[in-house]
Protein backbone atom coordinates (compact mmCIF):
# COMPACT_ATOMS: atom_id res chain seq x y z
CA UNK A 1 0.00 0.00 0.00
CA UNK A 2 0.95 3.51 -0.80
CA UNK A 3 -0.56 5.36 2.30
CA UNK A 4 0.84 8.58 0.89
CA UNK A 5 -0.68 7.94 -2.68
CA UNK A 6 -4.10 7.34 -1.72
CA UNK A 7 -4.00 10.31 0.93
CA UNK A 8 -3.61 12.97 -1.44
CA UNK A 9 -5.50 10.95 -3.75
CA UNK A 10 -8.51 11.31 -1.62
CA UNK A 11 -7.66 15.07 -0.23
CA UNK A 12 -7.76 16.12 -3.62
CA UNK A 13 -10.18 13.61 -4.93
CA UNK A 14 -13.74 14.95 -2.92
CA UNK A 15 -13.53 18.53 -3.21
CA UNK A 16 -12.38 17.98 -7.02
CA UNK A 17 -15.69 15.98 -7.63
CA UNK A 18 -18.05 18.42 -5.89
CA UNK A 19 -16.54 21.54 -8.21
CA UNK A 20 -16.39 19.65 -11.31
CA UNK A 21 -20.02 18.08 -11.19
CA UNK A 22 -21.19 20.80 -8.83
CA UNK A 23 -24.19 21.76 -11.97
CA UNK A 24 -25.33 17.76 -12.77
CA UNK A 25 -28.72 17.18 -9.94
CA UNK A 26 -26.82 13.72 -9.56
CA UNK A 27 -22.83 13.83 -10.36
CA UNK A 28 -20.97 10.28 -10.27
CA UNK A 29 -19.25 9.59 -6.90
CA UNK A 30 -15.43 9.52 -8.18
CA UNK A 31 -14.77 8.70 -4.72
CA UNK A 32 -16.48 5.52 -4.64
CA UNK A 33 -15.08 4.53 -7.66
CA UNK A 34 -11.71 4.78 -6.76
CA UNK A 35 -12.56 3.12 -3.52
CA UNK A 36 -13.50 0.18 -5.26
CA UNK A 37 -10.75 0.96 -7.49
CA UNK A 38 -7.94 0.41 -4.68
CA UNK A 39 -10.28 -2.45 -3.17
CA UNK A 40 -10.02 -4.46 -6.09
CA UNK A 41 -6.11 -3.99 -6.94
CA UNK A 42 -4.81 -4.07 -3.17
CA UNK A 43 -7.09 -6.52 -0.84
CA UNK A 44 -9.55 -6.05 1.92
CA UNK A 45 -7.71 -4.48 4.66
CA UNK A 46 -5.78 -1.63 2.16
CA UNK A 47 -9.38 -1.57 0.48
CA UNK A 48 -11.70 -0.66 3.90
CA UNK A 49 -8.84 1.39 5.29
CA UNK A 50 -9.40 3.74 2.11
CA UNK A 51 -13.08 3.49 1.79
CA UNK A 52 -13.08 4.75 5.62
CA UNK A 53 -10.77 7.51 5.17
CA UNK A 54 -12.70 8.81 1.92
CA UNK A 55 -16.18 8.07 3.44
CA UNK A 56 -15.26 10.18 6.42
CA UNK A 57 -13.53 12.96 4.59
CA UNK A 58 -17.05 13.27 2.87
CA UNK A 59 -19.04 13.45 6.13
CA UNK A 60 -16.91 16.14 6.76
CA UNK A 61 -17.64 18.08 4.37
CA UNK A 62 -21.33 16.93 3.99
CA UNK A 63 -23.85 18.20 6.85
CA UNK A 64 -24.71 14.49 7.66
CA UNK A 65 -23.57 12.78 10.67
CA UNK A 66 -19.97 12.18 10.83
CA UNK A 67 -18.57 8.17 10.42
CA UNK A 68 -21.91 6.87 8.38
CA UNK A 69 -20.41 7.28 5.21
CA UNK A 70 -17.20 6.18 6.59
CA UNK A 71 -18.76 2.67 7.54
CA UNK A 72 -20.33 1.94 3.78
CA UNK A 73 -17.21 2.81 2.06
CA UNK A 74 -15.52 0.59 4.46
CA UNK A 75 -17.43 -2.08 3.62
CA UNK A 76 -17.63 -1.71 -0.11
CA UNK A 77 -13.26 -1.28 0.00
CA UNK A 78 -13.58 -4.56 1.89
CA UNK A 79 -15.41 -6.49 -0.43
CA UNK A 80 -13.73 -4.79 -3.75
CA UNK A 81 -10.69 -6.52 -1.74
CA UNK A 82 -12.17 -9.98 -1.28
CA UNK A 83 -13.55 -9.80 -4.69
CA UNK A 84 -10.02 -8.14 -6.12
CA UNK A 85 -8.60 -11.48 -4.75
CA UNK A 86 -10.94 -13.89 -7.05
CA UNK A 87 -10.89 -11.21 -10.17
CA UNK A 88 -8.42 -12.11 -13.18
CA UNK A 89 -9.71 -8.81 -15.04
CA UNK A 90 -10.34 -5.69 -13.18
CA UNK A 91 -11.55 -3.76 -16.45
CA UNK A 92 -14.51 -6.26 -17.24
CA UNK A 93 -17.96 -4.46 -17.52
CA UNK A 94 -19.45 -7.12 -14.80
CA UNK A 95 -17.07 -5.48 -11.89
CA UNK A 96 -18.69 -1.87 -13.37
CA UNK A 97 -22.00 -3.17 -12.54
CA UNK A 98 -21.53 -4.37 -9.12
CA UNK A 99 -20.25 -0.91 -8.45
CA UNK A 100 -23.37 1.02 -9.56
CA UNK A 101 -24.95 -1.85 -7.35
CA UNK A 102 -22.73 -0.47 -4.39
CA UNK A 103 -23.36 2.67 -4.80
CA UNK A 104 -27.23 2.23 -5.22
CA UNK A 105 -27.43 0.00 -2.22
CA UNK A 106 -24.95 2.19 -0.46
CA UNK A 107 -27.34 5.39 -1.11
CA UNK A 108 -30.49 2.92 0.02
CA UNK A 109 -28.60 2.13 3.41
CA UNK A 110 -28.29 6.31 4.14
CA UNK A 111 -31.50 7.22 2.98
CA UNK A 112 -33.11 4.23 5.21
CA UNK A 113 -30.47 5.19 8.09
CA UNK A 114 -31.42 9.23 7.77
CA UNK A 115 -35.34 8.03 8.24
CA UNK A 116 -34.79 7.55 11.73
CA UNK A 117 -33.76 11.19 12.40
CA UNK A 118 -35.43 12.95 9.60
CA UNK A 119 -38.86 10.94 9.53
CA UNK A 120 -40.34 9.55 6.57
CA UNK A 121 -38.73 10.38 3.09
CA UNK A 122 -39.95 9.70 -0.19
CA UNK A 123 -37.29 6.53 -0.82
CA UNK A 124 -39.36 5.68 -4.78
CA UNK A 125 -38.92 9.27 -5.63
CA UNK A 126 -35.03 9.84 -4.42
CA UNK A 127 -34.44 6.58 -5.84
CA UNK A 128 -35.43 7.09 -9.37
CA UNK A 129 -34.32 10.90 -9.32
CA UNK A 130 -30.80 10.54 -6.95
CA UNK A 131 -29.40 7.97 -5.98
CA UNK A 132 -30.07 5.37 -9.49
CA UNK A 133 -28.96 7.93 -12.41
CA UNK A 134 -25.57 8.65 -9.51
CA UNK A 135 -25.09 5.23 -9.15
CA UNK A 136 -25.16 4.20 -13.31
CA UNK A 137 -22.94 7.36 -13.97
CA UNK A 138 -20.51 6.21 -11.14
CA UNK A 139 -20.57 3.10 -12.97
CA UNK A 140 -19.80 4.42 -16.21
CA UNK A 141 -16.57 6.61 -14.54
CA UNK A 142 -15.88 3.13 -12.79
CA UNK A 143 -15.43 1.05 -15.40
CA UNK A 144 -13.27 4.27 -16.69
CA UNK A 145 -11.28 4.08 -14.16
CA UNK A 146 -10.91 0.66 -14.14
CA UNK A 147 -9.65 0.32 -17.94
CA UNK A 148 -7.19 2.70 -16.95
CA UNK A 149 -6.05 1.31 -13.28
CA UNK A 150 -6.07 -1.86 -15.45
CA UNK A 151 -2.73 -1.02 -16.99
CA UNK A 152 0.37 -2.14 -15.67
CA UNK A 153 2.19 0.90 -15.28
CA UNK A 154 -0.40 2.35 -13.17
CA UNK A 155 -0.88 -0.36 -11.57
CA UNK A 156 2.72 -0.17 -10.33
CA UNK A 157 2.28 3.35 -9.34
CA UNK A 158 -0.48 2.48 -7.13
CA UNK A 159 0.60 -0.77 -5.81
CA UNK A 160 3.16 -1.63 -3.39
CA UNK A 161 6.13 -3.68 -4.85
CA UNK A 162 5.12 -7.25 -2.26
CA UNK A 163 1.65 -6.78 -3.90
CA UNK A 164 2.60 -6.93 -7.30
CA UNK A 165 5.25 -9.56 -6.99
CA UNK A 166 1.80 -11.52 -5.75
CA UNK B 1 3.89 -18.12 11.75
CA UNK B 2 4.99 -13.96 11.47
CA UNK B 3 2.80 -13.65 8.68
CA UNK B 4 -0.14 -14.73 10.42
CA UNK B 5 0.66 -12.56 13.29
CA UNK B 6 1.04 -9.41 11.16
CA UNK B 7 -2.78 -10.55 9.33
CA UNK B 8 -3.86 -10.79 12.95
CA UNK B 9 -2.83 -7.36 14.02
CA UNK B 10 -4.41 -5.82 10.59
CA UNK B 11 -7.58 -7.52 11.25
CA UNK B 12 -7.62 -5.96 14.27
CA UNK B 13 -6.75 -2.60 13.90
CA UNK B 14 -9.72 -2.99 11.48
CA UNK B 15 -11.98 -3.76 13.02
CA UNK B 16 -11.17 -1.26 15.82
CA UNK B 17 -11.18 0.96 13.06
CA UNK B 18 -15.15 0.44 12.62
CA UNK B 19 -16.02 0.22 15.89
CA UNK B 20 -14.75 3.40 16.14
CA UNK B 21 -16.55 4.99 13.83
CA UNK B 22 -20.09 2.97 14.99
CA UNK B 23 -19.24 4.23 18.58
CA UNK B 24 -18.62 7.80 16.87
CA UNK B 25 -22.20 7.65 14.60
CA UNK B 26 -23.88 6.90 17.70
CA UNK B 27 -22.67 9.67 20.04
CA UNK B 28 -23.90 11.91 17.13
CA UNK B 29 -27.47 9.76 17.01
CA UNK B 30 -27.98 11.09 21.24
CA UNK B 31 -26.03 14.68 21.03
CA UNK B 32 -26.18 15.83 16.99
CA UNK B 33 -23.49 16.38 14.44
CA UNK B 34 -20.00 16.91 15.85
CA UNK B 35 -18.02 19.90 14.04
CA UNK B 36 -14.49 17.93 13.83
CA UNK B 37 -12.34 19.29 11.58
CA UNK B 38 -15.22 20.95 9.77
CA UNK B 39 -13.11 24.29 9.02
CA UNK B 40 -9.70 22.61 7.92
CA UNK B 41 -11.42 20.71 5.54
CA UNK B 42 -13.44 23.84 4.35
CA UNK B 43 -10.43 25.62 3.51
CA UNK B 44 -8.57 23.20 1.74
CA UNK B 45 -12.06 21.71 -0.16
CA UNK B 46 -12.66 25.26 -0.92
CA UNK B 47 -9.12 26.47 -2.17
CA UNK B 48 -9.15 22.85 -4.30
CA UNK B 49 -12.57 24.11 -5.39
CA UNK B 50 -11.43 27.81 -6.24
CA UNK B 51 -8.48 25.78 -8.41
CA UNK B 52 -10.62 23.92 -10.36
CA UNK B 53 -13.52 26.14 -11.16
CA UNK B 54 -11.11 29.10 -11.99
CA UNK B 55 -10.27 27.69 -15.61
CA UNK B 56 -14.02 27.87 -16.69
CA UNK B 57 -14.68 31.11 -14.88
CA UNK B 58 -11.34 32.52 -16.71
CA UNK B 59 -12.59 30.70 -19.91
CA UNK B 60 -16.16 32.15 -19.21
CA UNK B 61 -14.62 35.80 -19.05
CA UNK B 62 -12.72 35.64 -22.31
CA UNK B 63 -15.64 34.81 -23.74
CA UNK B 64 -17.77 37.33 -22.49
CA UNK B 65 -15.49 40.23 -22.45
CA UNK B 66 -13.35 39.53 -25.37
CA UNK B 67 -15.21 37.74 -28.34
CA UNK B 68 -18.55 40.09 -27.47
CA UNK B 69 -18.29 43.78 -26.49
CA UNK B 70 -16.75 44.41 -23.75
CA UNK B 71 -18.44 47.68 -23.28
CA UNK B 72 -22.06 46.33 -23.42
CA UNK B 73 -21.14 42.91 -21.62
CA UNK B 74 -20.38 45.40 -18.51
CA UNK B 75 -23.06 46.99 -18.73
CA UNK B 76 -25.88 44.62 -19.09
CA UNK B 77 -24.34 42.57 -16.13
CA UNK B 78 -24.45 45.60 -14.35
CA UNK B 79 -28.23 45.61 -15.25
CA UNK B 80 -28.72 42.20 -14.76
CA UNK B 81 -27.36 42.82 -11.18
CA UNK B 82 -29.68 45.77 -10.43
CA UNK B 83 -32.85 44.25 -12.16
CA UNK B 84 -32.12 41.02 -9.40
CA UNK B 85 -31.79 43.47 -6.56
CA UNK B 86 -34.70 45.23 -7.73
CA UNK B 87 -37.20 41.76 -8.32
CA UNK B 88 -36.11 40.87 -4.40
CA UNK B 89 -36.93 44.73 -3.03
CA UNK B 90 -40.14 44.79 -5.51
CA UNK B 91 -40.97 40.98 -4.25
CA UNK B 92 -40.36 42.09 -0.86
CA UNK B 93 -42.11 45.54 -0.85
CA UNK B 94 -45.11 43.83 -2.47
CA UNK B 95 -45.27 41.61 0.66
CA UNK B 96 -44.65 44.46 3.02
CA UNK B 97 -48.03 46.23 1.18
CA UNK B 98 -49.92 43.15 1.56
CA UNK B 99 -49.62 42.50 5.02
CA UNK B 100 -49.93 46.52 5.71
CA UNK B 101 -53.61 46.49 3.95
CA UNK B 102 -54.01 43.72 6.34
CA UNK B 103 -52.96 44.69 9.44
CA UNK B 104 -52.96 48.16 9.32
CA UNK B 105 -54.58 48.59 12.51
CA UNK B 106 -52.89 46.35 14.33
CA UNK B 107 -50.71 48.09 17.13
CA UNK B 108 -46.72 47.67 17.21
CA UNK B 109 -46.13 46.38 13.94
CA UNK B 110 -42.71 45.52 13.55
CA UNK B 111 -41.43 46.47 9.96
CA UNK B 112 -38.90 44.12 8.06
CA UNK B 113 -36.12 46.12 6.43
CA UNK B 114 -33.88 43.85 4.88
CA UNK B 115 -30.38 44.22 6.07
CA UNK B 116 -27.11 43.77 2.93
CA UNK B 117 -26.52 40.90 0.94
CA UNK B 118 -23.28 39.86 -0.88
CA UNK B 119 -23.29 37.91 -3.82
CA UNK B 120 -21.04 34.60 -3.86
CA UNK B 121 -20.17 32.17 -6.47
CA UNK B 122 -21.27 28.81 -6.13
CA UNK B 123 -18.20 26.76 -6.29
CA UNK B 124 -18.65 23.44 -5.43
CA UNK B 125 -21.50 20.42 -4.66
CA UNK B 126 -21.36 17.98 -2.17
CA UNK B 127 -22.00 14.27 -4.01
CA UNK B 128 -23.01 12.25 -0.90
CA UNK B 129 -26.14 10.54 -0.42
CA UNK B 130 -26.96 11.76 3.18
CA UNK B 131 -27.06 15.78 2.79
CA UNK B 132 -27.59 18.32 0.12
CA UNK B 133 -25.42 20.99 0.54
CA UNK B 134 -22.93 23.41 -1.91
CA UNK B 135 -19.98 25.68 -1.32
CA UNK B 136 -19.54 29.39 -1.42
CA UNK B 137 -16.62 31.11 -1.97
CA UNK B 138 -16.90 33.64 0.55
CA UNK B 139 -16.32 32.92 4.17
CA UNK B 140 -15.72 34.45 7.32
CA UNK B 141 -13.59 37.25 5.87
CA UNK B 142 -16.79 38.76 4.20
CA UNK B 143 -18.64 38.64 7.29
CA UNK B 144 -20.05 34.81 6.46
CA UNK B 145 -21.42 32.60 9.61
CA UNK B 146 -23.13 30.29 10.29
CA UNK B 147 -27.06 30.38 9.90
CA UNK B 148 -27.18 33.24 7.44
CA UNK B 149 -30.08 33.31 5.10
CA UNK B 150 -28.57 32.10 1.46
CA UNK B 151 -31.19 33.43 -1.39
CA UNK B 152 -31.50 34.29 -5.22
CA UNK B 153 -33.81 36.36 -6.99
CA UNK B 154 -36.41 33.65 -7.55
CA UNK B 155 -36.39 32.74 -3.58
CA UNK B 156 -34.90 30.58 -0.76
CA UNK B 157 -31.33 29.01 -1.63
CA UNK B 158 -31.02 27.80 1.85
CA UNK B 159 -28.82 28.69 4.90
CA UNK B 160 -25.10 28.64 6.38
CA UNK B 161 -24.18 25.80 7.85
CA UNK B 162 -20.35 26.28 8.34
CA UNK B 163 -17.73 28.98 7.31
CA UNK B 164 -14.12 28.81 7.14
CA UNK B 165 -12.13 31.86 6.03
CA UNK B 166 -12.39 32.76 2.41
CA UNK B 167 -15.73 29.54 1.68
CA UNK B 168 -18.75 28.63 3.27
CA UNK B 169 -20.96 25.49 3.37
CA UNK B 170 -24.94 25.84 2.44
CA UNK B 171 -27.27 23.51 3.31
CA UNK B 172 -29.75 23.36 0.11
CA UNK B 173 -33.75 23.87 1.02
CA UNK B 174 -33.65 20.25 -0.25
CA UNK B 175 -31.74 18.79 2.29
CA UNK B 176 -33.37 16.89 5.15
CA UNK B 177 -31.34 19.31 7.88
CA UNK B 178 -33.00 22.55 6.28
CA UNK B 179 -36.14 23.28 7.73
CA UNK B 180 -38.02 27.05 7.84
CA UNK B 181 -41.23 28.43 8.56
CA UNK B 182 -43.61 29.02 5.84
CA UNK B 183 -46.79 29.93 4.62
CA UNK B 184 -49.18 30.05 1.97
CA UNK B 185 -49.33 33.66 -0.01
CA UNK B 186 -52.43 33.50 -0.71
CA UNK B 187 -54.02 32.84 2.78
CA UNK B 188 -51.46 32.85 5.06
CA UNK B 189 -52.08 29.72 5.78
CA UNK B 190 -48.85 28.68 8.31
CA UNK B 191 -46.23 25.43 8.01
CA UNK B 192 -43.14 24.10 8.48
CA UNK B 193 -41.05 23.31 5.59
CA UNK B 194 -38.71 20.46 5.47
CA UNK B 195 -36.03 19.42 2.78
CA UNK B 196 -36.45 15.50 1.37
CA UNK B 197 -34.26 15.54 -1.32
CA UNK B 198 -36.13 15.22 -4.47
CA UNK B 199 -38.55 18.26 -3.32
CA UNK B 200 -39.81 19.18 -0.13
CA UNK B 201 -42.92 18.91 2.55
CA UNK B 202 -44.55 21.28 4.23
CA UNK B 203 -45.41 19.63 7.73
CA UNK B 204 -47.91 20.59 10.62
CA UNK B 205 -50.38 21.81 8.15
CA UNK B 206 -53.99 21.18 9.46
CA UNK B 207 -56.34 18.58 7.79
CA UNK B 208 -58.67 21.86 7.47
CA UNK B 209 -56.66 24.45 6.06
CA UNK B 210 -57.03 25.74 3.38
CA UNK B 211 -53.98 25.22 1.30
CA UNK B 212 -54.08 24.00 -2.91
CA UNK B 213 -51.71 23.20 -5.25
CA UNK B 214 -50.32 26.08 -7.51
CA UNK B 215 -50.06 27.45 -4.22
CA UNK B 216 -46.85 29.69 -3.44
CA UNK B 217 -45.47 29.56 -0.37
CA UNK B 218 -43.63 32.37 1.20
CA UNK B 219 -41.06 32.53 4.27
CA UNK B 220 -43.29 33.68 7.47
CA UNK B 221 -40.17 35.27 9.48
CA UNK B 222 -41.05 33.07 12.18
CA UNK B 223 -37.79 31.21 12.38
CA UNK B 224 -35.35 34.15 12.65
CA UNK B 225 -33.65 33.44 10.07
CA UNK B 226 -34.96 34.42 6.93
CA UNK B 227 -37.16 37.87 6.69
CA UNK B 228 -40.79 37.70 5.56
CA UNK B 229 -42.06 37.38 2.18
CA UNK B 230 -39.22 35.78 0.17
CA UNK B 231 -40.64 33.25 -2.43
CA UNK B 232 -39.86 29.52 -1.52
CA UNK B 233 -41.68 26.56 -3.01
CA UNK B 234 -44.76 26.14 -5.43
CA UNK B 235 -47.03 23.44 -3.64
CA UNK B 236 -47.20 20.13 -6.10
CA UNK B 237 -49.68 17.90 -4.26
CA UNK B 238 -51.87 17.61 -1.41
CA UNK B 239 -53.33 14.73 0.71
CA UNK B 240 -55.99 14.39 2.56
CA UNK B 241 -56.26 11.89 4.94
CA UNK B 242 -58.97 11.02 7.21
CA UNK B 243 -56.76 9.10 10.04
CA UNK B 244 -54.17 11.99 10.06
CA UNK B 245 -54.99 15.99 11.93
CA UNK B 246 -52.41 16.88 8.97
CA UNK B 247 -52.75 17.87 5.55
CA UNK B 248 -49.25 15.62 3.19
CA UNK B 249 -48.07 18.79 1.44
CA UNK B 250 -45.20 18.66 -1.36
CA UNK B 251 -43.96 21.34 -2.64
CA UNK B 252 -41.09 22.38 -4.86
CA UNK B 253 -38.36 24.98 -4.60
CA UNK B 254 -38.80 28.23 -7.15
CA UNK B 255 -35.34 28.12 -7.28
CA UNK B 256 -33.42 25.14 -9.73
CA UNK B 257 -31.21 24.32 -7.39
CA UNK B 258 -28.98 22.20 -9.31
CA UNK B 259 -28.18 24.83 -12.12
CA UNK B 260 -27.61 27.82 -9.73
CA UNK B 261 -24.38 29.88 -10.28
CA UNK B 262 -24.56 32.82 -7.89
CA UNK B 263 -26.41 33.28 -4.94
CA UNK B 264 -26.86 35.83 -2.20
CA UNK B 265 -25.98 35.45 1.06
CA UNK B 266 -28.03 38.33 3.55
CA UNK B 267 -26.53 40.04 6.31
CA UNK B 268 -27.83 41.26 8.96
Amino acid sequence: MKPRVYLLLVLALVPFQSALFRHLPAGPDLALAVVYAIGLLTGPAEGAVVGMGAGLLQDIGSDGLLGVLGITRGVIGLLAGVLGRRVIAVDSPALSLLLSFCGLLEGLVCTLFLQTSAGSLPLGDITLERLLPRAVLTGLVGWGLLAIVARRRVRTALMRPSLLRE
Amino acid sequence: MPLYAANKRKHLILALLFVFLFWLVTVQIKNGRLPILERPYLALSGFVERVVVWPFNTASAIGRRYLFLAGVERENEQLRKEVNELRIENGMADELLRENNRLREALQFQQQTPGSWLVAQIIGKDISPLSDTVTINRGTNDGIRKDLAVISPAGVVGRVAAASATSAKVVLLTDPDCTLAVMVRRNREEGLLEGNFVDCAVKYVSYYADIQQGDLLVTSGMDGIFPKGIAVATVTKVVKREASSFQTVRAAPTVPLSRLEWAMVLKP
